[in-house]
């Protein structure tokens, strides 16, 4: 179940990216916290303890209890932008919510039994398609996850969300038909993605109208150089 | 290998690498991806190599994605030839890859083997690359 974690917040007065980077360089991450009944407010945590209350058992889906100078919110941490390469958080934005409304949350989706399973041990490839599965749920009642047993499946085989079993109070949102994992046959040779040939030929047809005279074909048309490769 | 099916203008300005990748900076499809950690021009042949060096290490099994797609054509003048007299001609074709940018994607492999295969994989590229595995994991 979504646990507690208490987390203090600091208002922050300005705003823009001045405002943001300095707070970035002590250590805090600039964040707003906003919902039904709360008006916006922007505000500053520290980075260590956001971190610390997005990595419980939870993960993402850990209701913090947010303390914004006095006033008490629970809320849930969402649209967490990171830094494309750093990877540390750059804003949070936390939605508060209530304890008896439900809030829409993808919970992580765990296979179990992949090693026990025939179609794997007879060669096949376990392929999970999808990875967290979206629900409607009370907020203190987010389960951790959802386990999917995946020890009889054969090649071929296909589970859905149908498939999959979630706690009492906990509606899926999700096309029952969605596929969840799949039992395929491996490719055997190493699959060519484009044919060089059908690109070179629609850039000659594109190019026709540039009408150079002196322009060769571009990218590997006349070459045939890699055939050692595949 | 990959190229454009067609293109309205067959040859570009060289244009710059300033930045860091605005998006395709996360694991999306498979468990586990090779991110570019510095920018560069990678062309099809390198994609192509490094697909067939994961392919070739991971044998049967496992799924790779490639989130890149060389739209832009270069240009190289011929040998020996004095300045001036225009552009090139259109040599190949190449992706421009910022830092961030996850180029690769495997799943239905472990962890050492995607590892490994990223590592011959990343060999390949002309870009410096970190291995990367799906958030949560």
């Amino acid at each position: 179940m979504s646990e507690q974690v208490s987390l203090a917040a600091r208002p922050r007065p300005g705003n823009g990216k001045g405002e943001a980077r300095s707070l970035r360089r002590e250590g805090r991450v600039p964040a707003v916290v906003y919902g039904t009944g709360v008006a916006p407010v922007p505000i500053s945590v520290n980075a260590r303890e956001l971190y610390h209350a997005l990595h419980t058992d939870a993960g993402a889906n850990a209701v913090v209890r947010l303390d914004v100078g006095g006033d008490v919110h629970l809320a849930l941490a969402r649209e967490l932008q990171r830094h494309p390469v750093r990877r540390d958080v750059l804003h949070v934005d936390f939605v508060t919510v209530s304890r008896n409304v439900k809030v829409s949350v993808e919970v992580p989706i765990h296979l179990v039994g992949a090693d026990d399973a025939p179609g794997v041990t007879e060669g096949g490839v376990l392929s999970q398609e999808l990875y967290a599965l979206p629900v409607e749920v009370l907020p203190l009642e987010v389960p951790d996850e959802v386990t999917l047993d995946v020890s009889a499946m054969t090649v071929g085989d296909t589970l859905r969300v149908s498939d999959v079993r979630v706690p009492d109070g906990v509606e899926v949102t999700a096309d029952p038909e969605t596929t969840v994992a799949t039992l395929v046959v491996p490719d055997l040779d190493v699959p060519e993605p484009h044919d060089a040939v059908e690109g070179a030929a629609g850039e000659q047809a594109a190019g026709a109208t540039a009408a150079d005279a002196d322009a060769d074909e571009p990218g590997d048309g006349g070459d045939g150089g890699d055939g050692g490769e595949s | 290998m990959l190229s454009p099916r067609k293109v309205k203008h067959r040859k570009q300005h060289r244009g710059n690498m300033r930045g860091l990748a605005k998006g395709g900076s996360d694991v999306h499809f498979g468990d586990y991806g090779l991110q570019a950690t510095t920018h560069g021009w990678v062309t099809n042949r390198q994609i192509e190599a490094a697909r067939i060096a994961m392919t070739r290490y991971m044998k049967r099994g496992g799924k790779v994605w490639i989130n890149l797609f060389p739209h832009k054509p270069f240009t190289k003048k011929p040998a020996e030839t004095r300045m001036g007299s225009g552009k090139g001609s259109p040599e190949g074709w190449v992706a421009v890859v910022k830092p961030g940018r996850v180029m690769f994607e495997l799943s239905g492999v472990s962890e050492e083997v995607a590892r490994e295969a990223l590592r011959l994989a990343s060999h390949k590229l002309p870009v410096k690359s970190r291995f990367m595995a799906r958030e949560g994991q």
